[in-house]
């Protein structure tokens, strides 16, 4: 028989690089060891950026972190766990690549307000948002605050220059009127909201470009606006495209309504997924949505529900469980290799911007902290803030007192108050928590700029600094925990109703 | 295009001619579409040398764009199972096809080959992998390769 021949000496590093080109980013990252001749053909940047561009193989992987320290993916087309991350220096506002390892600490000074104390201050914070400047290849973050309900700035974080500046862009609406803070969601080179409530349907999508740098607005489909009050529109990235939905209780269902051409109104495509809690994910080719839903059996595990939206609606659900403690953090992501922007300015400036950044980082201590839960993502990593002011209401929302519920529980949705003014707006305070807990991620090999002056940093770093970026995700973690949990005892003190929730499951399975 | 009728001959490294349908080629070889349409063959004299493919591999691809021309109808699982069939080769024919179906841009069996190569690596653990593709000179340095077996143990 033949020797079998090694591949390098029969085909040339093109096609190799072509086969590479196919190979999902998760898996790639591993195959940079395979030989020194195939580690450079995937470390480089250009390949990187044809391989998130051209790669069929986008996967799509719901990511969490659990206890704060460990981070799974669960990759939502197989259903398979990833290997675990460690995690454990996500204690303060990072952009990280979970698939590389690499990450980048960014530091928060942009809000400043002496007027208000510190957990008061990202109740001003109306808007926030990451995203990706194509034009400048910069990622940005972006929020939006108000200064006592009165004066409205805009700030901006370039990753590029490792700078805040502030920025001019008139809002459409002021922000004020807004009622809970609003996680963006990254699109065709802009940043997109729902804020709350909506008042006219012209203008329910606010839209910040991040290449021009300007707000502007977008209508919801005309029949959205039949959507009462307490209906909670959110906005995913379904198959690429912009994707709002409505929790209606009238049909009792979730009214998902997709773009299918941006920015294209008649393009509006409806799907209605017969659950009212129903937090869509992503979107299969084979036209199956998969998303999350909590139910109350097994509070300590998320149910992921696939529904087959094909020619017609198929009735079926898939239950998947992936025994993950809720209120772990969580979001989604989609696979790349792109680079992000080097930071030229750090190695340049290490010395000086090492002082500036301790200066920083002392008297800014409770801003920090204040900004650990919200996570947004976009194509190459995840943008982790959260925020103090969240655990704060979280123990608003302890104590909402269950035994009004009842109805809704048997319909598996998370519970709604009674309209007593004060329950009402408990209860915003959960949405809106769930709304930043979660996002889509596109996982990449990219690598990020080596932050050297963190790694000088770390050294001169209190402990006692360290512990209280490490408890205030857990805290705002297990409040959320606990809020279920609540929820649950008071459930299962009623055993009929136990019962009935178990065989409903049965039959829709 | 030029009519089903016609044949065109092609040489491979042995110099074992193939007569082939023209119409059979020109479907799917976009370099010996050009070659036709600029009117470079001659259909009296000319041979078409293929000096980098050998006649068991020129043979397949023949096989292929044959296959393909005239079953261009059958439903989407059929061509799967046959094209599964068809690539049920060595790593060695593999290649070699490979190579072939690059000179002479063909682009459906390009896409299958690299997808079939792909798969044979997806998922596999790194010694797996080396073991698959022959890759005995790594490249990397004794002490480089250490440091990744330590870094990534779950990778080998």
């Amino acid at each position: 028989m033949e020797k079998k021949k090694n591949i390098h000496d029969i085909l040339p590093l093109e096609l190799i690089r072509r086969i590479l080109l196919r190979v999902p980013a998760s898996h790639l990252f591993r195959l940079k060891c395979v030989s020194k001749c195939w580690y450079s053909l995937i470390s480089d940047p250009h390949f990187a950026e044809l391989h998130f561009h051209h790669s069929p193989a986008s996967t799509n992987a719901f990511f969490c972190i659990k206890n704060g320290t460990v981070a799974y993916f669960l990759y939502l087309d197989a259903l398979v766990f990833s290997d675990d991350n460690d995690a454990s220096h996500l204690k303060e506002v990072m952009v990280w690549n979970p698939l590389t390892g690499s990450s980048r600490r960014i530091s928060y000074s942009g809000i400043d307000s002496p007027i208000y104390n510190g957990f008061r201050l990202p109740d001003s914070a109306r808007l926030y948002g990451f995203g990706y400047d194509a034009s400048r290849d910069d990622y940005l973050v972006v929020v939006a605050w108000s200064e006592r309900q009165r004066q409205d700035h805009l700030d901006c974080l370039s990753l590029r220059t490792n700078s805040w500046i502030h920025l001019d862009a008139a809002l459409p609406k002021p922000l004020h009127v807004f009622q809970r803070t609003s996680a963006g969601l990254f699109l065709n080179g802009a940043i997109h909201w729902v804020p709350l409530p909506i008042k006219d349907h012209r203008d329910a999508i606010l839209i910040f470009d991040l290449k021009e740098r300007s707000f502007s607005t977008m209508s919801e489909p005309e029949l959205a606006c039949s959507y009462d009050y307490e209906s909670y529109p959110g906005l995913a990235l379904l198959g690429g495209c912009l994707a709002l939905y409505y929790h209606s209780r009238d049909s009792c269902s979730t009214d998902i309504w997709v773009m299918k051409e941006y920015k294209v109104h008649s393009s509006w495509n409806l799907y209605q997924i017969p659950f009212l809690f129903f937090q869509p994910l992503c979107l299969f080719n084979n036209g199956g949505i998969i998303g999350e839903i909590i139910l109350s059996d097994k509070i300590k595990k998320i149910k992921f529900l696939m529904y087959n939206v094909g020619e017609e609606l198929l009735p079926r659900v898939k239950y998947l469980c992936c025994g993950l403690n809720i209120g772990a953090t969580e979001v989604m992501y989609t696979e790349s290799l792109l680079p992000l922007p080097r930071d030229i300015k750090d190695k340049d400036n290490k010395n000086m911007m090492k002082n500036r950044k301790r200066k920083e980082n002392e008297p800014s201590r409770t801003k920090q902290s204040l900004l650990h839960a919200w996570i947004t993502t976009i194509r190459a990593s995840v943008f982790t803030i959260s925020s103090y002011f969240f655990t704060k209401k979280f123990e608003l929302v302890g104590s909402v007192d269950l035994r009004a519920l009842g109805a809704s529980i048997e319909e598996f949705s998370l519970p709604f108050p009674r309209k007593k003014k004060n329950e009402h707006s408990r209860f915003l305070v959960l949405g809106s928590c769930r709304g930043a807990a979660d996002a889509m991620y596109t996982e990449s090999l990219l690598p990020l700029p080596s932050d050297i002056k963190d790694k000088d940093n770390k050294k001169l770093k209190r402990k006692e600094h360290v512990e209280l970026f490490f408890r205030s995700p857990i805290k705002f973690t297990m409040n959320v925990l606990n809020n279920l949990m609540l929820l649950k005892v008071s459930f299962t003190k009623d055993s009929n109703k136990e019962r009935e929730l178990g065989a409903n499951i049965q039959v829709n399975s | 295009m030029g009519s089903p009728l016609k044949k065109i001959m092609l040489c491979s490294s042995e110099k074992e001619i193939f007569s082939v349908e023209e119409q059979v080629m020109v479907q799917h070889s976009v370099i010996i579409n050009n070659m036709i349409e600029d009117g470079s063959y001659n259909y009296e004299e000319s041979k078409i040398p293929l000096d980098c493919v050998d006649s068991k591999t020129l043979k397949k691809v023949i096989d292929y764009c044959t296959y393909h021309t005239h079953h261009h109808n059958d439903n989407q699982e059929d061509l799967e199972a046959w094209d599964a069939q068809f690539l049920n080769v060595d790593s060695n024919g593999l290649y070699d096809l490979l190579m072939a179906a690059n000179y002479l841009e063909i682009r459906n069996l390009l896409d299958l080959i690299y997808r079939t190569i792909k798969n044979m690596i997806k998922g596999k653990k790194i010694d797996e992998i080396r073991r698959i593709l022959n890759i005995k000179d790594h490249g990397f340095t004794p002490e480089e390769e250490e440091q990744n077996r330590k870094e990534y143990p779950h990778f080998y």
